[in-house]
């Protein structure tokens, strides 16, 4: 029998999921809690979990690994839940709005978004692939439903559809390449699994690399790396605008958390073999995702893609392999998570009924209609290209630094020369919204106080990161992983 | 490697023998009528009308999933009733949390009237 303190520290995992049991429970009851009562009683849920999650913290100084080395609490892991649950706390509040226009039931909704997060702190913290595994499908399930929440919207039926089969079909690479590995190393405990692999791989065992390029292939799939990428535009163009959010900021930082920590930790003695892989799928997406955002003219596709090249840059950042490269991929994604959550904000403040208000020509002069948003949205689009005074500025000369630093000039010149590819479809939307006169000249109306708040604490977050990055680097460095490869 | 070996062979004879039952039943089958083939039960009787005239209620796929749902519940109460004396207390409560959580989804899809036929 485990010792029951191990208990106390899942506790965060185990209070989120109560509560997302509980919303689904109650919201069956009658007519059951109604929008806001259920966005609350979420919010507030999300809230004690982070308190918990503080004390969790407070009570691990170093790394401790719970139930026979499957789960572990450090400070990488920790960094990765506090983003895990900023990001739900402001899908939350982007959706209380959306769902009350919408018309569905949304004790589910919320319940889903709950169980869905606890499955990826479960992930943040996963020390075993069979434990990475199992709270990677808690998460995957419950997006796939999540995607598809409006059951009579033939867009989001389709992004569900194509999100869940390919995603059973890359969790299902991804279980083959854990089987292989255990095969090989007799393990699946991380730790334990890259000595194993070391003396497998020694001994030329096939299964090795077979193991790790099934393994690797179902992680990118998970952060949309190219050539793992082709459900992402359907998926975030078709599902409800908070969970393309959703997907774009929480769910990429889950997925990212795992990656990481299995190519260090478990492939860590792999890392000669890795590299190359790493670096063509990066630098391909980096190049693909960037490209193929040039010509797309809705403003959620574009972000899709957009969303495939920021993972090639993070990548990158991972290749590096060097404490640099890692701090610096974690304040990337800690300040990607504000500016992608802005930027669908800012679409959600603009989309009228059904899909209006998606494409670059609804953005055309918004910025006589709304000066304050037309603000906003510049600030997050300059963020995004990665133009100081923002965080995306300092996320992405960290990750070139690194890239040089680690011998990878040719990958980091790919990655300036895609930035500089991307500043076009960026600025498109710039232009449309300041250079042209819109067909209507009816201020938007700033009627969504919560979407509001979203957007203004996503954009200071952002202006902050990049005035002030010095405490958020520190913040990145508490969560640092020794690098087993190097 | 070579402890796979037997799974090679049966691969093996499982490709050769589908492949020379085919070719067989190709080389010796009768090469009459078609149409008589093609109707959805060939016991002589003449169907009535199309199988998709008809709708089946979409609750047999509910009904279906549920069950597989519940099912593998049992499938893991099976192996802990055998074990009870050995798991003991701790077994129990393990037990009764993955039974909670079951029945939060079974009073579920009950509030929600997926249990309901008519």
């Amino acid at each position: 029998m485990p010792d029951p303190q191990e208990f106390l520290l899942l506790a965060p995992e185990i209070l989120l999921a109560s509560a997302g049991l509980l919303l689904l429970l109650v919201g069956t009851i009658g007519r059951g809690l109604g929008n806001r009562h259920s966005a609350v009683v979420a919010l507030a849920s999300l809230f004690l979990t982070a308190i918990d999650l503080y004390a969790v913290g407070r009570s691990v100084p170093g790394s401790r690994l719970l139930f026979h080395g499957t789960f572990v609490i450090d400070g990488f892991a920790l960094f990765w839940k506090s983003l895990i649950l900023i990001a739900t706390a402001l899908t939350i509040l982007l959706s209380i709005r959306y769902m009350e226009e919408a018309g569905y039931r949304a004790g589910e909704y919320y319940a889903l978004l709950l169980l869905a997060s606890s499955g990826m702190l479960l992930m943040a913290s996963g020390y075993s692939l069979l434990t990475i595994w199992i709270a990677l499908e808690t998460m995957a399930l419950a997006s796939y439903i999540l995607a598809g929440y409006f059951k009579r919207h033939l867009r989001s039926n389709e992004a569900a559809l194509k999100y869940f089969i390919l995603g059973a079909l890359s969790s299902g690479i991804l279980l083959y390449g854990i089987s292989l590995l255990y095969g090989a190393a007799g393990t699946v405990q991380l730790g334990e699994l890259a000595r194993g692999l070391e003396l497998a791989r020694a001994q030329g065992s096939l299964l090795v690399p077979l193991g790790w390029i099934l393994l690797s292939a179902g992680l990118f799939f998970k952060v949309a790396a190219v050539p793992f990428h082709i459900w992402t535009p359907d998926v975030y163009v078709g599902a409800p605008t908070p969970i393309t959010a959703y997907l774009a900021a929480a769910s990429k930082a889950a997925s990212f958390a795992i990656l990481i920590r299995i190519f260090y930790e478990g492939l860590g003695t792999l890392y000669g073999d890795w590299k190359w892989i790493l670096a063509g799928v990066a630098a391909a997406s980096m190049i693909w995702g960037n490209v193929a955002a040039l010509i797309q003219d809705n403003v959620k596709r574009m972000l899709a893609y957009s969303s495939i090249a920021h993972a090639g840059y993070v990548l990158m950042g991972v290749l590096a392999a060097s404490e640099i490269g890692l701090w610096s991929v974690l304040y990337y994604l800690l300040a990607y998570t504000f500016i992608t959550m802005g930027a669908f904000a800012m679409v959600l403040l603009l989309e009228r009924r059904e899909y209006a208000g998606e494409t670059c020509a609804d953005y055309a002069g918004l910025a006589q209609r709304s000066p304050f948003l037309a603000a906003m949205m510049v600030i997050f689009l300059v963020a995004l290209t990665g133009i100081p005074p923002t965080g995306g500025f300092f996320g992405k000369v960290y990750l070139f630094a690194a890239a040089v630093q680690a011998g990878w000039t040719w990958l980091a010149a790919v990655g300036v020369v895609t930035s500089a590819i991307s500043l076009y479809y960026y600025f498109r939307i710039v232009v449309y919204m300041y250079q042209t006169d819109s067909a209507e000249a009816t201020p938007v109306p700033l009627r969504a106080p919560a979407l509001v708040t979203v957007i203004t604490l996503c954009a200071v977050a952002t202006l902050v990161l990049g005035l002030y990055p010095e405490p958020f680097i520190q913040i990145a460095k508490s969560g640092l992983l020794v690098v087993a490869g190097r | 490697m070579t402890s796979y070996l037997p799974i090679l062979v049966f691969t093996l004879v499982a490709v050769l023998f589908l492949t020379a039952a085919l070719l067989a039943a190709r080389l010796l089958r009768h090469a009459g009528s078609a149409s008589m083939n093609l109707e959805p039960y060939e016991c002589g009787n003449e169907a009535l009308t199309f199988a998709h005239d008809h709708r089946f209620s979409i609750r047999y796929y509910l009904i279906a999933v549920l069950f597989v749902i519940f099912d593998v519940e049992t499938v893991f109460l099976f192996p802990w009733a055998v074990l009870f004396d050995q798991l003991a207390l701790f077994g129990f409560i393990e037990m009764m949390v993955f039974l909670a959580i079951l029945v939060v989804g079974y009073v579920y899809i009950w509030n929600r009237g997926a249990l309901r036929w008519v």
